[in-house]
């Protein structure tokens, strides 16, 4: 999030990093525990990095060569500092020797889930619409006006009852329970079955409409919101799916904290993917490390 | 005479004029769907999805991400440049 508004805003990075990088993106918790030729070669780069332990999370920005030599790495957002790391790379590793392309072999199938065949892919985006106190820390302005991203998976056999203007109860409650959280200011917690105190979404006529009240055993978090949609449908398939939720979140995650005080408008906003966005292909949030329980 | 005698009277009048400003606030501060089980509308949810929807010009997005390492040492291979890897806990381009 802080990435995309501050390091990856510098034009002049920017301009550096397509005209002389070859730029690749990845939830390196999958990459740091896979075990195929992908993971391996995450392995060697990131192992030779200041995070080498493969138990903890690795992240940051990498720069290395084709052959799969480190060359650096800083966690840090500023663009200056990342510029400057790309500017030395450049200078001092500027790769001249050939290198073979490497094979990608069998893939582990743990962690490199695709979307359910026949399915859908629905975009999911949310936003905090006020409740943040006044600020003029550049960061945290960052954070309160984020618009997050994820992807919502439907699976074929959802899809066809879609289709044939039902909404069948697993997709309810995985767009409810992965999908209706808070991830503006970093990786979101999820909800627990047991945190959906009520589930009122009716589809008719095209129509979808409903609310949700949502809210973990102890209180400390929960949102109450209602649901309008529309879905068309044409050949079989589903053609249109706008569905927007809006009402009153409370509470914050492990690795979201800041939230605004007390209760809060978000709201969440689902639309179709059309494959043209590369993070179109991307797995869901919910789904790491268990797609069985997120498909269920 | 005793100010206070009469109090039964204007005690009232004077929390219900103290408390005016507070509740013009939460009457104004909210629009009607921030309160829960108020239903969403057309218009409203299509102004929502207008919202939420990211500006195509947003810098980053302009950047041609690859979203495999092996992919990405194919292409550094072939073009004889360095591989910038943005690694994060969540996909950089999805939920972080």
């Amino acid at each position: 999030m802080l990435d995309r508004a501050s390091t990856l805003a510098d034009e002049e990075l920017l301009a550096l990093l397509e005209s002389r990088f070859i730029p690749v993106a990845i939830d390196q918790a999958y990459q740091r525990r896979q075990k195929d030729n992908e993971g391996e070669f995450y392995r060697k780069i990131a192992g030779r990095g200041p995070r080498s332990d493969f138990k903890a999370t690795t992240q940051g920005f990498y720069i290395a060569t084709a052959s799969g030599e480190f060359v650096a790495y800083n966690n840090n957002r500023g663009a200056d500092r990342i510029k400057k790391l790309m500017q030395q790379a450049v200078a001092e590793h500027e790769p001249s020797a050939d290198v073979a392309p490497l094979p990608v072999g069998e893939r582990d199938k743990r962690y490199n889930p695709n979307p359910p065949d026949g399915g859908l892919v629905v975009r999911v985006r949310s936003k905090v619409l006020g409740g943040y106190e006044p600020s003029s820390d550049p960061w945290r302005l960052i954070m309160q006006s984020a618009l997050s991203r994820d992807n919502l998976w439907i699976t074929k056999g959802e899809h066809e009852a879609l289709a044939a203007g039902r909404l069948l109860e697993p997709l309810k409650i995985r767009l409810a329970r992965f999908h209706l959280v808070d991830s503006t200011r970093g990786e979101p917690s999820m909800w627990k079955e047991a945190d959906l105190r009520q589930l009122d979404l009716r589809l008719e006529n095209g129509e979808l409409r409903g609310t949700v009240h949502l809210e973990t055993a102890s209180g400390d978090r929960g949102y109450q919101a209602s649901v309008f949609g529309v879905i068309e449908t044409k050949g079989g398939r589903v053609t249109k799916f706008e569905v927007a939720v809006k009402g009153e979140f409370w509470g914050e995650g492990r690795y979201a904290r800041r939230a605004p005080k007390g209760k809060f408008p978000l709201a969440v906003a689902f639309t179709l993917a059309d494959g043209k966005d590369v993070a179109d292909r991307i797995p869901p949030q919910g789904s790491r490390g268990w797609l069985g329980g997120y498909l269920r | 005479m005793n100010p206070l005698r009469n109090v039964s009277w204007w005690w009232p009048a004077v929390v219900v004029v103290a408390l005016a400003p507070w509740a013009m606030a939460q009457v104004v501060d909210k629009t009607p769907s921030d309160a829960p089980g108020t239903p969403l509308g057309k218009e409203e949810c299509l102004a929502i999805l207008r919202e939420l929807s990211p500006q195509p010009d947003e810098p980053w997005r302009t950047i041609p991400w690859r979203i495999s390492l092996l992919e990405a040492q194919r292409d550094a291979a072939k073009q004889k440049k360095l591989i910038f890897i943005w690694a994060m806990d969540g996909h950089p381009l999805g939920c972080t």
